[in-house]
């Protein structure tokens, strides 16, 4: 046997010595820790606020750009620019209808305009009659040629008056119709190009709502992307909080482990002023060799315990950082597209400028009014000179039939006479037919003029009512932008202060150096006791593990500590469930008079494994 | 507001175990241990208290038998949140009136289910 292996009282004691010096420096280190993971505790606390803040301000844009209790304003304003378009249709639709009764008002005046050339010939034909009932007079004795020529001359007066008469009707007739002619024109052409610019408009607003609409989008995918970042923040703090607790565990631990040195060192005291029997040589070496690793194998998990821990808070804050930094990189994307003025600005004015359009409709509505009216009187006249004209016609008729009485032997005359019957007869009937068409277009005026003022009275109420909604959707849209760009820019120095406190934290962790010291030096200190007294004098390993080894597990409490210790034995652990750290028990027992603080209700969520209800 | 208390002689998990409900929305109250615990009662109403075994003084079972021999609390959820595991200690914890039990590590979002459940 090496002679660094024998037992003498002076080994013992230096054996002892480290072990409680060791032991010291193991109480220290635990307690250092305490401090540095405090300020590591305060730091994600800071962290887990910040990030909680972040949340809800993202939280708030995304309420404020769908909205409520109104609902989104954007749904509002693209609502409006469909009724709009709708309104816009109508109006449409009502002015053809116009433009279309005008056109069959221009088509019925032309035919008149056409009778008058045909009823003017006829009046010719008449004077020429009489010229020829003059001729055929002279024939005649003094008396009754002068009789004739006075009748002759009644007829013509008569005719005169009417020819006078109804061109002078007919000349209006022409103007109107020249009037109606150019309105109808010039409804044609604007009907035409207020539908081409009214789609154009309408296409317009419908584009910048559009791009309003996109730009609301974006910023609002940002800001779920930025959500999403929080969300993943939180978890990465949960994960901190599970490696934080380890500082508590691993002071348990290097607890235990501290009454383990203290029971192989009051195990070697009774070497340590004399020297040991054969036997107490044997048990002391087989007890060091045993205790020596036990005590190796639990230092060994509560040092990786440590390392495991920072590892884990290093990445959990790594992973925050990262969240942190894409955050940081979105948020003036966000801000950027929210900003946008031009954006905004076309968007508002889309919802006002279709209403200029039309405005200027209903004041060519005004004019078709004013136009019918002098329709209207027209007419009126018109139909009363051609009754008049009809019973004149009648008159001379009545003229003619007395002469033909008085004439029965001038064949010639007759003749004449006949001949002037049937061209009154045909001048009445043209006036006749006139008359009719000439009323009915007067008959119909009233009931157009009626429905040009409703046309217009319902055109001006709707675009008022459409008005008042633009108003209140613009205001919507303000405000909607003014919320959204508090939001956004109190995000920034959020993210500013969450990326700090993850850089001071990260800084923070220095436990592993630490560790990384004090775990070289104890495991040293301990393997070599090991390497020396794994063995027996002969050098060979013990078959059994030492009885008094056993004793270290009541100093135990977690079954991670009887799992190491069974294993560094060699043996097969008792508690079969290394995994218990963690493990939640609510204790299941009858209702709450036997069970104090008993849970009341069975519909939750299952529990974790480390979870027993009593 | 619900109102916790957390009893554990170890600063650091206290500061875990408030960090953790604290971002739930309850409001905390830390004692060091059993003695504290007992002196921070001052008749206001808690809703629940979380304690740790093994602390100096008072340990969390002796602390159990106590908070259920007061009117006030008799019927107050207790949980007990520990590194022990063993079935022993466990049935001790349930005999003084223990409402749950917790090895630790906690997992967050476990915790906070318990507490949802066993609070009223």
């Amino acid at each position: 046997m090496p002679v660094a292996n024998k037992l003498t009282p002076e080994r013992i004691r230096e054996i002892c010595e480290r072990l409680l010096a060791e032991q010291d420096a193991l109480k220290t280190f635990s307690a250092s820790l305490e401090q540095e993971f405090l300020d590591l505790g305060s730091l994600l606390r800071k962290i887990a606020s910040l990030s909680r803040e972040l949340q809800q301000q993202s939280d708030d844009v995304r309420s404020v750009t769908v909205g409520a209790p109104l609902g989104c304003p954007m749904d509002f304003a693209f609502k409006l620019l469909d009724e709009a378009k709708e309104v816009a249709r109508i109006n449409h639709n009502q002015y053809t209808q116009v433009v279309s009764t005008f056109e069959g008002f221009r088509a019925e005046l032309a035919s008149i305009a056409r009778d008058r050339d045909a009823l003017l010939a006829a009046f010719a034909r008449i004077h020429l009659g009489n010229e020829r009932f003059r001729l055929e007079a002279a024939y005649l004795d003094a008396a009754p040629r002068n009789q004739l020529y006075a009748l002759a001359d009644a007829g013509t007066e008569i005719l005169k008056t009417l020819q006078t008469k109804v061109a002078l009707r007919f000349e209006e007739l022409g103007a109107l119709l020249w009037k109606v002619g150019a309105l109808s024109a010039r409804f044609n052409e604007n009907l035409a190009a207020r539908a081409k610019s009214t789609e154009e408009r309408l296409r317009s607003d419908q584009a910048d709502l559009t791009a309003l609409n996109d730009a609301l989008l974006r910023s609002q995918s940002f800001v779920s992307i930025n959500l999403r970042g929080r969300l993943n923040i939180a978890g990465s703090v949960r994960k901190a909080i599970v490696a934080l607790q380890c500082q508590d565990i691993t002071r348990q631990k290097i607890e235990h482990i501290s009454s383990g040195v203290q029971e192989i060192v009051s195990h070697l005291d009774v070497g340590t002023s004399r020297k040991l029997t054969k036997e107490e040589d044997a048990d002391c070496k087989h007890y060091l060799g045993d205790a020596g690793k036990v005590q190796l194998a639990q230092l060994r998990a509560t040092f990786e315990q440590l390392f495991d821990a920072a590892r884990q808070v290093k990445e959990s804050l790594a992973q925050v950082s990262a969240e942190t930094q894409a955050g940081e990189h979105l948020s003036p994307q966000s801000s950027k597209h929210l900003l946008e003025n031009q954006v905004f600005a076309r968007g508002l004015e889309s919802l006002t400028l279709v209403f200029g359009l039309m405005e200027s409709a209903i004041s060519d509505w005004q004019e078709v009014t004013a136009l019918t009216k002098a329709l209207q009187l027209t007419f009126t006249d018109c139909t009363s000179d051609l009754t008049a004209l009809a019973y004149q016609l009648g008159a001379i008729q009545g003229i003619s039939q007395t002469l033909t009485n008085s004439i029965q032997d001038r064949p010639g005359l007759r003749m004449v006479i006949k001949e002037q019957r049937t061209l009154l007869d045909d001048a009445t009937n043209r006036i006749l037919a006139i008359a009719p068409c000439a009323l009915a277009l007067v008959s119909g005026i009233p009931n157009l003029e009626e429905q040009l003022q409703e046309t217009i009275r319902r055109s001006r109420s709707e675009w008022a009512e459409l008005n008042l909604k633009v108003n209140a959707s613009k205001v919507q849209l303000e405000r909607m932008r003014e919320q959204l760009k508090a939001r956004v820019v109190s995000i920034r120095p959020l993210e500013q202060n969450l990326a700090n406190a993850v850089e001071v934290a990260e800084n923070r962790i220095r436990f592993p150096q630490a560790v990384a010291e004090i775990s070289s030096r104890s495991l040293a200190l301990f393997e070599k006791i090991v390497s020396d007294y794994q063995t027996d004098s002969e050098g060979v390993p013990q078959p059994q593990p030492h009885g008094k080894v056993r004793e270290l597990k009541r100093h135990y409490t977690m079954a991670g500590e009887h799992v190491v210790h069974d294993e560094s034995m060699g043996s097969e652990s008792a508690i079969q469930d290394k995994a218990t750290e963690g493990s939640i028990t609510l204790f299941e027992d009858e209702p709450e008079a036997a069970a104090p603080g008993a849970v009341a209700t069975a519909e939750e969520e299952p529990l974790a494994d480390n979870v027993e209800l009593f | 507001m619900k109102r916790i208390m957390t009893i554990d002689d170890s600063p650091s998990m206290r500061q875990m175990v408030a960090m953790t409900l604290e971002s739930a929305g309850y409001e905390v109250v830390e004692a060091c241990d059993g003695n504290d615990a007992i002196a921070k009662l001052d008749g206001q109403e808690f809703h629940l208290f979380l304690s740790d075994i093994n602390m100096p003084g008072i340990d969390g079972i002796e602390l159990t038998r106590k908070l259920r021999s007061l009117e006030d609390y008799k019927f107050v959820p207790i949980v007990l949140l520990t590194t022990e595991s063993q079935p022993e200690k466990k049935t001790q914890g349930k005999a003084a009136g223990a409402t749950g039990w917790i090895v630790k590590p906690f997992q967050p979002n476990d915790l906070l289910n318990v507490v949802k459940r066993v609070i009223r």
